[in-house]
């Protein structure tokens, strides 16, 4: 297995590969050269995205690329299968909580003060609107998108594609977000470790997957003190302000990197109380929960996904 | 015997229908039941035994909701490259 290493997305990425080694060198150059590309075109760090464009486009129909345009569709049909939970437009949101920069510049300069006035109530997602043939979409006035998760799975998955056409088995790991396709050699599953929410240093399981997504979302990475108060990247759209929860993190395992993405930051909104019922609205997806204890929680085909014959050492 | 039986029978006739409207009689010309005022203490209907509410603020964990066994411990020098975490 070969390697590349990069910094995108706000998150470490990480390309795995196996084949050849001259042609390995080519896929790592196309998938990093897509994800550069599309993280340009999906950020909403820069006034210059695309993305950035679209949410000043409020009120107007806005004619959009391709990709911009399957990944908004899949955000929202995502926020009607998990009951809201998964809600695209809660960027006014996230910004009064003091997101308003990317989390390297939080973490080198600190938070913003929070503003005077709180956000207006939020247009209802269901305004939103698709033109499929001129692939247009229309915002109610403002409103604006965040597509930060949702668009790190979709990343991953198509640079995953991209790259798999350079090799015989290969992961690119978007921060935590993977999609895997084809098998290591000699394998039967991929060995993913899965860290421990309250110790980045520490592992708390191995995992065995099948080719397809896995996805991790948790409430102690990107954390932030504002005017006092402890402030996390989640937002419970329901209420606007930054999720209570009982779990830390959530990991699914899903056939699309999109799916493990929106509902792991579903199910660690909805907690030990409502997962369940938000869960039950995809048979393909299992996950596993972390509570602040450190225990782990699973759906009901977790158990089978632990590898217990891993050499621990 | 023929005249004994018919006389039995005729006694029978003559006593059921005098008795039925006899006592139809008696009953029309009984006073009329008086509805009671209030309702006696004894007719007030006991309350419905009732279930203790169901309490879904505890730690219980939903049914399909499994609790996973604890991995055992690994070293702090196992850090594979592939691993999930929350970014």
């Amino acid at each position: 297995m070969e390697y590349v290493e990069f910094r995108a997305m706000n998150s470490d990425i990480l390309l795995a590969a196996e084949g050849a080694t001259d042609q390995l060198a080519e896929g790592f150059r196309a998938a990093r050269a897509f994800v550069d590309a599309n993280e340009a075109r999906l950020t909403r760090f820069s006034e210059g995205s695309e993305l950035a464009a679209l949410n000043r486009s409020g009120g107007t129909w806005f004619r959009a690329s391709e990709e911009l345009y399957d990944v908004v569709r899949q955000a929202r049909a995502y926020s009607d299968q998990t009951n809201g939970l998964f809600d695209p437009s809660i960027l006014n949101a996230l910004e009064f909580a003091g997101y308003d920069k990317s989390m390297d510049e939080i973490r080198a300069h600190g938070v913003s003060s929070r503003r005077r006035t709180a956000p207006r109530a939020r247009a209802d997602l269901s305004a939103m609107q698709f033109d499929d043939a001129a692939r247009a979409i229309w915002l109610p006035p403002a409103m604006r998108l965040d597509l930060g998760g949702i668009a790190k799975g979709w990343i991953a998955e198509r640079a995953a594609r991209l790259l798999s056409k350079y090799a015989d088995a290969c992961v690119v790991d978007a921060g935590g977000d993977m999609f895997m396709l084809g098998l290591p050699a000699g394998e039967c599953a991929w060995r993913i470790a899965l860290e421990d929410p309250r110790d980045e240093k520490a592992t708390l399981a191995v995992l065995c997957i099948a080719p397809g997504a896995v996805a991790t979302s948790s409430i102690t990475k990107r954390r932030w003190q504002q005017d006092g108060y402890a402030r996390h990247h989640l937002i419970d759209p329901r209420r606007g302000e930054p999720a209570e929860t009982d779990w830390l993190s959530v990991t699914v395992i899903a056939p699309h990197a999109t799916t493990a993405e929106v509902f792991a930051k579903s199910l660690l909104i909805a907690g030990s109380r409502e997962a369940e019922r938000i869960a039950a609205r995809r048979n393909d997806i299992v996950f596993i929960a972390v509570d602040g204890g450190g225990r782990l929680w699973g759906s009901r085909d977790a158990k089978e996904l632990m590898d217990v014959g891993f050499a621990y050492v | 015997m023929k005249l004994y039986q018919y006389v039995f029978r005729l006694l029978i006739v003559i006593g059921s229908v005098t008795g039925f409207f006899g006592g139809w009689a008696f009953l029309a010309h009984a006073g009329k039941p008086v509805a009671p005022q209030t309702q006696p203490a004894e007719m007030a209907p006991a309350p419905l035994p009732t279930l203790p509410p169901l309490n879904f603020s505890t730690n219980d964990a939903p049914s399909s909701l499994q609790p996973l066994p604890p991995p055992p411990s690994f070293s702090q020098n196992f850090v594979p490259r592939l691993r999930t975490r929350g970014s």
